[in-house]
């Protein structure tokens, strides 16, 4: 059984809910731009939610297939009757529900919090909104919402924590967590960004010649000073770049009031490594200022053909 | 920059600074060796780099099981100094509660 909504059929204010949809190489399909097919509340042959385009929660584990102008998102946990809604991502002061955590942060407004579900979510996230985004509260060291990629915060006040992240890619240099915008930061003094309680373990790029951070926080010549981060009660780890540099956490020209507090580093590898460094940039000849550096453990800070730094300051354009 | 109360385990050098107009803060630390940056197998300082007084431990280090707010545990150098800074009672909250520390 299938579902399409297409001139042919004439499928205007379609609707398909409570449906087990199991066996079908593509379920529900929609190539109708203007209009789109309600199919939430089904249950797609897997807890994952059906297969789609941009494959982001539990990507390996999808159902059946969906096409086109189609909103599947909450669906059931298992067949209908017995099955439950779920999204994956919620914005939990209004209530609704993503298939993604970059969509419910397109769909949010200012000081909203979003709730990654545990699962492994796959996506680098642009964060353009003043938000807080957390996975679900795990242990110290368990964190059972995963990111296999990336948040790249752009604005002030945003919030990220309880998630473990991982990041491999090799298209250039490669961060847990970005702070920075190059098109231009906008500072509000009254905010801070903050990222907190995360376990960061597994950054690397198999690109030649980029470096891969844990946490790299970086103004641009364009925009305003990066000024009030707080980093803290962060694990960092395994952060490995074997032909290159690698940083637990890089502070990067013009950032100020920069706070890095009880985290832990640990098993930073590469060519040249520091656990927390603090630099200019090619862009902006500064060093970041007001840096506060407490009640952390670094461990393991080994490089192959340098010496492993713990905490320095450079002033080197292009350090690791 | 200001780093204190830090643990540099397992690594060649502790605190670089190569910023030669400003001095690097890195006052109790832990830097491998109870003897500090100069001891055997401790993580050395560059210059431009204030690291004494000096910590001689840093307790529960494995990364799995460690408290998440940890202190290097000499607080005795830490008290000393405070004691010597502050030419009298002690009468901060925070000098308060190091004092309670070293008293066990």
């Amino acid at each position: 059984m299938g579902y399409s909504d297409s001139d042919d059929v004439g499928g205007d204010n379609l609707e398909a809910y409570c449906n087990n949809l199991s066996g079908n190489p593509t379920a529900i399909v929609n190539y109708d731009e203007s209009d789109t097919i309600n199919a939430t509340g089904n249950w797609w042959n897997s807890a994952a939610g059906p297969e789609r385009e941009f494959k982001t929660y539990n990507k390996s584990m999808q159902g059946d297939k969906v096409n086109g102008n189609v909103e599947f998102t909450p669906w059931l946990t298992a067949p209908c009757p017995d099955g439950e809604s779920f999204a994956p991502v919620e914005i939990t002061n209004l209530g609704g529900g993503y298939p993604s955590i970059q969509a419910a942060v397109n769909d949010a407004g200012e000081e909203d919090t979003i709730l990654a579900k545990a699962g492994t979510h796959t996506e680098n996230v642009s964060v353009t909104e003043d938000v807080t985004i957390t996975g679900e509260e795990g242990t110290h060291c368990e964190k059972p919402t995963v990111l296999e990629g990336s948040f790249n915060i752009k604005v002030d006040g945003v919030t990220v924590k309880n998630f473990k992240i991982t990041n491999t890619g090799n298209i250039r240099e490669i961060e847990g967590v970005f702070i920075g915008d190059s098109a231009g930061y906008t500072d509000d003094p009254d905010k801070v960004i903050k990222v907190c309680s995360n376990v960061i373990d597994g950054i690397n790029s198999t690109s030649p010649e980029v470096v891969a951070e844990g946490i790299h926080v970086k103004s641009y010549d364009n925009g305003d000073q990066i000024n009030g981060v707080l980093i803290k009660e962060n694990i960092i780890k395994n952060i490995k770049k074997s032909d290159y540099g690698a940083n637990g956490i890089k502070l990067q020209a013009n950032v100020n009031n920069i706070t890095i507090l009880s985290n832990k580093i640990q098993d930073v590898r590469g060519t040249w490594i520091y656990g927390i460094t603090s630099t200019q940039s090619s862009l902006e000849e500064v060093i970041p200022k007001n840096v506060d550096v407490k009640h952390n453990i670094l461990k393991n800070i080994t490089a192959s053909t340098y010496r492993g730094v713990a905490i320095g300051i450079e002033e080197a354009t292009y350090p690791g | 920059m200001v780093a204190n109360y830090n643990c540099f385990i397992e690594t060649p050098i502790g605190a670089l600074n190569k910023n030669q107009s400003d001095t690097l803060d890195a006052r109790y630390n832990y830097w491998n060796s109870s003897q500090g940056p100069d001891g055997t197998n401790g993580a050395e300082a560059s210059s431009n780099v204030s690291y004494e007084p000096y910590t001689e431990e840093c307790a529960n280090i494995t990364i799995e099981n460690t408290p998440m707010v940890l202190m290097p545990t000499n607080q005795k150098v830490l008290l000393y100094r405070l004691v010597q800074m502050s030419h009298g009672p002690i009468t901060s909250p925070t000098m308060v509660m190091l004092n309670s520390t070293t008293s066990h």
